[in-house]
């Protein structure tokens, strides 16, 4: 099954709502993004890094070296108030979005 | 709140680069160590696991590469790699860094230098509010040789009625009265001005007034205007506005204190004075004596003050019918120019002319860069193509070279701003200053600028050159998605027609210092008509109020010349009142007895001086007929002139001048000589002395008065001294003090200097235009050579098949010089072309030598032409030494 491209705008919304639940690793977000979307989102780490450097840059992430369960060293993210806030503002626009698309979809 | 994080983090990330590379190193590793480690729990063995994770991923460094430009700052980042990448570029090829950065150097130091003096000079505004709307208004006799006279007051009164469109209207003269600066006399610079001359330069003093119009009538104009440094000088800290200083031994009030960084066309003036005309000043129509300045109305044009001013004097002429024909015959009318044009009238077109070589030298420079790097970004294809295939963006590559070439180029303006400073002083010991009377010439801000946007700008078309292939052949053709090898055929015409170009500036520039320096040459050989050599110069002017009469300022200068005359070391001494190279000269019309002027003929206007006895032999001046003047040609002799040749064969053509009479007309009527007409006895003829320096053209001659028989107040003595002229200076200062505690001596200086300073402007025009020229050369040379030996290696193979069929090494040599030459005779063609704007910058500047000097032109040639060919050489002989094997198997 083809694969679908993650719409425009929205990898900083999900990377923020999975890092919500609890602060993870860059390999943990792409796999947790993957199973969350049933497989039809893959992020690459060439995407999915650049939003993670972004965030922390703008302050909504904070970023520290933690040992994994598997004993290996690995960046963890966590939201920061800010990047909470982000989350927030974010998730009721998108609600309104996706509220309004579906309702022009079901009017036609 | 997020800005300020941004911001933060960029700096933080600036300051820890390498903490922060590791990072993000460690990231991506880890991301496909574990990766990796999933594949290995579904089976996948650990090499392959590795192998497929990097490949999922697309690649660690390509994942890092958009890390890096997607951060913030990321730009930051890019310049900052850039300019290391391209300083170990740069490290790596030092002579092409060297080549370049001293070419344009040169260039830019060249027109840096020239801009400077221009900016000072022609472009920085005169420091009063709207300076465009001040005028200044000239009377004009072109066909009598004087082009700009000064203003007669006469004029002053008639204007002010006549010329609605001037709101103010000024005279002005500069003297240099004698003021007691703490118990010494000082000669110092004061304009003696209207009291217009404050509305119309719309700035009033920082302290107390201005004078006001009453204060010109002579019971009240005891009052100054004083500059802020004088001020100091006398008052220290003090209020000065109500004190009195002494000028020329009378009291005056000091009004007001101008602000610090005020200057108006005298920048040495520091005094300014109520102007009072007399009645015989308003009279007198074309005694030109006055500076005669205007300020148009808000709206008003300089024609239109040109147009009302020549009313003014066609109306005069109705009410003096007698003046009709002698002004109609001297060609009178009145130039009205804008001030700001006007003070750097003569200064502008060798300044232009300068700028335009050195602008033109910068250009040359930056042809011969960009040929170097074109051939160098061929040697560099490869290491490009490396660079694209391994994931660089080609915009990344561009922005690389770009930064290249402007580390260069900005050192190279660095090296140009700190070579133009050291210029600007070199020629500031051959009194640069003369070039710009009366304004600093410095290196400021604006300089500055022009020097580093100068540079920025020649880095980038450099930077860009490459790129616009069609241009330059296809250098970079694996920046290209269309990569096929092989020369265009227009790129390489425009590389020729750019050495071209070359050949012909620097033509141009060479015949013009030719042409310069020939004519400094000429006017060096020029005998002035005098001894220049152990002459000491000195001028003294005798205030009226020590010295009221024409008796005591007899007695001075016979006693001063005796006191002189026992210095010892002193040969012959006597005093004048305009020195040769000098500044003070006055003409004025004189009548010879029973001479009758040619129809048509104009005003005879020799220069009129007055002379002691003595004057001429310390000058060694020689005598042709009769006698000079002696002691006994005293107040009450017979009233006697010496002429010079030209002036005696003016009017005594194939005659013996001695004996003959000439007079001052004083009415209408020229010729006519009342029995009150004081004549004057010819008793000498001396030979012709160039007054204004050597290259002053054919006057009407000179002549001269005893200063017995009309006693002058101001006094240049010349002293022909035995020794280093010198060492007289000190006692020649005293020997006067002797006479006059209160006299200051002024303009002390040897003869030598003075001529020094009359050729000041013309040897560093020609020494600038001998640089460029010598500059422009060189750069055409290396162009010629770059153009050449881009042609050998391009057509490398092509030569190696010509050997292979049987072409002789002279052969191939042929071919390379019969290229080279091609171009050089291509050069001299649109040289030839380019003739008439040389003739236009140059009109003025010569002197003895025509536009198209044969020999200059023939010496500039093939000075050209050798060079060129040394430069066409070195290719050909690589030619030459092809090996047909080697080529043919590349």
């Amino acid at each position: 099954v083809e694969k679908l491209d993650i719409p425009q705008g929205t990898l900083d919304l999900m990377i923020l709502t999975i890092l919500a639940r609890e602060p993870m690793h860059g390999y943990g977000i792409s796999q947790r993004l993957a199973v969350l979307s049933h497989d039809q989102f893959h992020v690459n780490p060439g995407s999915l890094f650049p939003s993670l450097y972004r965030l922390e840059q703008d302050g909504k992430l904070k970023a520290d070296w933690r040992p994994t369960e598997n004993n290996r060293r690995a960046k963890y993210y966590r939201l920061t108030a800010s990047g909470r806030r982000q989350l927030e503002q974010h998730r009721e626009r998108w609600n309104r979005v996706s509220f309004a698309v579906a309702s022009v979809l079901e009017g036609a | 709140m997020t800005l300020l994080h941004r911001l933060v983090s960029i700096l933080r990330w600036l300051v820890n680069r390498n903490r922060a590379e590791q990072d993000l190193h460690d990231e991506v590793q880890a991301f496909v160590e574990m990766a990796a480690a999933d594949r290995m729990r579904d089976g996948t063995p650990p090499g392959d696991a590795r192998r497929l994770a990097v490949l999922q991923i697309g690649g660690v460094e390509q994942t890092k590469e958009r890390v890096r430009s997607a951060r913030h700052g990321a730009w930051l980042d890019d310049v900052w790699r850039d300019a290391q990448y391209a300083l170990r570029m740069i490290g790596r090829h030092p002579t092409f860094a060297f080549t370049v950065i001293v070419t344009l150097a040169v260039g830019v130091a060249a027109s840096t230098a020239l801009f400077t003096i221009v900016h000072n000079v022609l472009l920085r505004p005169l420091a009063i509010p709207e300076p465009d709307r001040v005028v200044m208004v000239y009377n004009s006799y072109p066909k009598m040789g004087v082009e700009h006279a000064s203003a007669a007051a006469a004029d002053y009164d008639d204007r002010l009625r006549g010329v609605t469109v001037f709101e103010d209207q000024v005279l002005f003269n500069v003297r240099n009265p004698s003021v007691d600066v703490n118990g010494v006399a000082e000669r110092i610079h004061a304009m003696h001005v209207t009291a217009s001359f404050f509305r119309l330069i719309r700035t009033p003093p920082a302290e107390g007034r201005a004078m006001t119009d009453e204060e010109e009538s002579s019971g009240r104009n005891r009052v100054a205007v004083i500059s802020a440094g004088l001020a100091q000088q006398l008052f220290g800290g003090d209020r000065a506005v109500g004190r009195d200083i002494r000028i020329d031994g009378e009291r005056h009030e000091v009004l007001g204190v101008m602000p610090k960084t005020f200057t108006f066309i005298d920048a040495d003036a520091r005094i300014w004075l109520p102007l009072t005309l007399t009645a015989l000043d308003r009279a007198q129509l074309h005694a030109n004596n006055w500076g005669y300045l205007g300020r148009l109305k808000p709206g008003a044009t300089v024609a239109q003050a040109q147009a009302q001013v020549d009313a003014v004097n066609a109306a005069s002429l109705v009410s003096h019918p007698e003046l009709r024909e002698p002004l109609t015959s001297a060609g009178f009318h009145a130039i009205a120019v804008p001030l700001q044009d006007d003070l750097v009238r003569e200064m502008r077109p060798p300044l232009r002319l300068l700028w335009a070589g050195a602008l033109f030298v910068l250009l040359m420079g930056c042809v011969n860069v960009i040929s170097l790097v074109v051939a160098r970004s061929e040697t560099r294809a490869k290491e490009i193509a490396t660079r694209v295939a391994l994931g660089a963006g080609r915009w990344r590559v561009a922005r690389q070279l770009l930064t290249e070439h402007l580390i260069l180029t900005l050192t190279a303006g660095a090296a140009g701003l700190a070579l133009a400073a050291v210029a600007l002083r070199a020629f500031g010991y051959i009194r640069l200053d003369h070039l710009a009377p009366g304004s600093a010439i410095r290196i400021d801000g604006i300089v500055v600028v022009y020097a580093f946007v100068s540079a920025a700008i020649v880095g980038i078309i450099i930077g860009i050159a490459p790129f616009v292939s069609p241009l330059f052949g296809q250098p970079l053709a694996a920046l290209r998605d269309d990569a096929r090898t092989g020369t265009s055929r227009r790129g390489r015409h425009v590389r020729r027609a750019l050495v071209v170009t070359q050949v012909a500036v620097a033509l141009m520039l060479m015949v013009g210092a030719g042409l310069l320096l020939t004519s400094f040459r000429r006017v060096l050989a020029v005998h002035p008509g005098f001894n220049t050599d152990r002459i000491l110069t000195a001028s003294v002017e005798l205030p009226q109020t020590r010295y009221a009469d024409a008796d005591a300022l007899r007695r001075f200068s016979s006693e001063a010349l005796a006191a002189i005359r026992a210095l010892p070391g002193t040969v012959a001494a006597g005093a004048t009142t305009s020195i040769p190279f000098g500044s003070d000269f006055n003409t004025r019309l004189i009548m010879a007895e029973g001479y009758q002027p040619r129809p048509g003929e104009s005003f005879v206007g020799p220069y009129r001086n007055v002379i002691t006895p003595g004057y001429f032999e310390a000058l060694g001046v020689p005598l042709e007929a009769g006698r000079f003047f002696t002691e006994r040609d005293s107040a009450d002799a017979r009233r006697v002139v010496i002429v010079d040749t030209r002036l005696a064969r003016l009017f005594w053509s194939g005659l013996n001048p001695l004996g003959r009479r000439l007079y001052f007309p004083q009415g209408k009527d020229l010729r006519a000589i009342t029995p009150d007409t004081p004549l004057f006895e010819v008793v000498g003829v001396v030979s012709e002395v160039k007054l204004r320096g050597r290259a002053e053209g054919a006057g009407d001659g000179a002549y001269y008065f005893p200063q017995a028989q009309g006693p002058e107040r101001r006094l240049t003595f010349a002293v022909h001294a035995g020794v280093d002229p010198v060492s007289l200076a000190s006692l020649l200062r005293a020997a006067i003090t002797r006479l006059d505690r209160d006299l200051p001596v002024f303009a002390m200086q040897p003869m030598a200097q003075l001529e020094e300073q009359s050729l000041a402007s013309r040897r560093t025009a020609t020494m600038l235009a001998l640089a460029f020229g010598a500059v422009a050369l060189l750069l055409s040379a290396l162009g010629i050579y770059g153009v050449l030996a881009y042609l050998v290696t391009e057509r490398t193979k092509e030569i190696g098949i010509r050997m292979a069929l049987g072409s002789t090494p002279t052969m191939i040599v042929e071919l390379v010089l019969r290229e080279g030459l091609l171009l050089i005779a291509c050069g001299f063609a649109v040289a030839a072309a380019g003739a008439p704007l040389l003739t236009r910058s140059l009109q003025g500047q010569l002197f003895g030598v025509a536009m198209f000097d044969r020999p200059v032109l023939v010496m500039v040639m093939a000075t050209l032409v050798s060079v060129a060919t040394v430069a066409c050489a070195l290719p050909a002989r690589r030619a030459a030494r092809i090996d047909p094997i080697v080529a043919l198997r590349r």
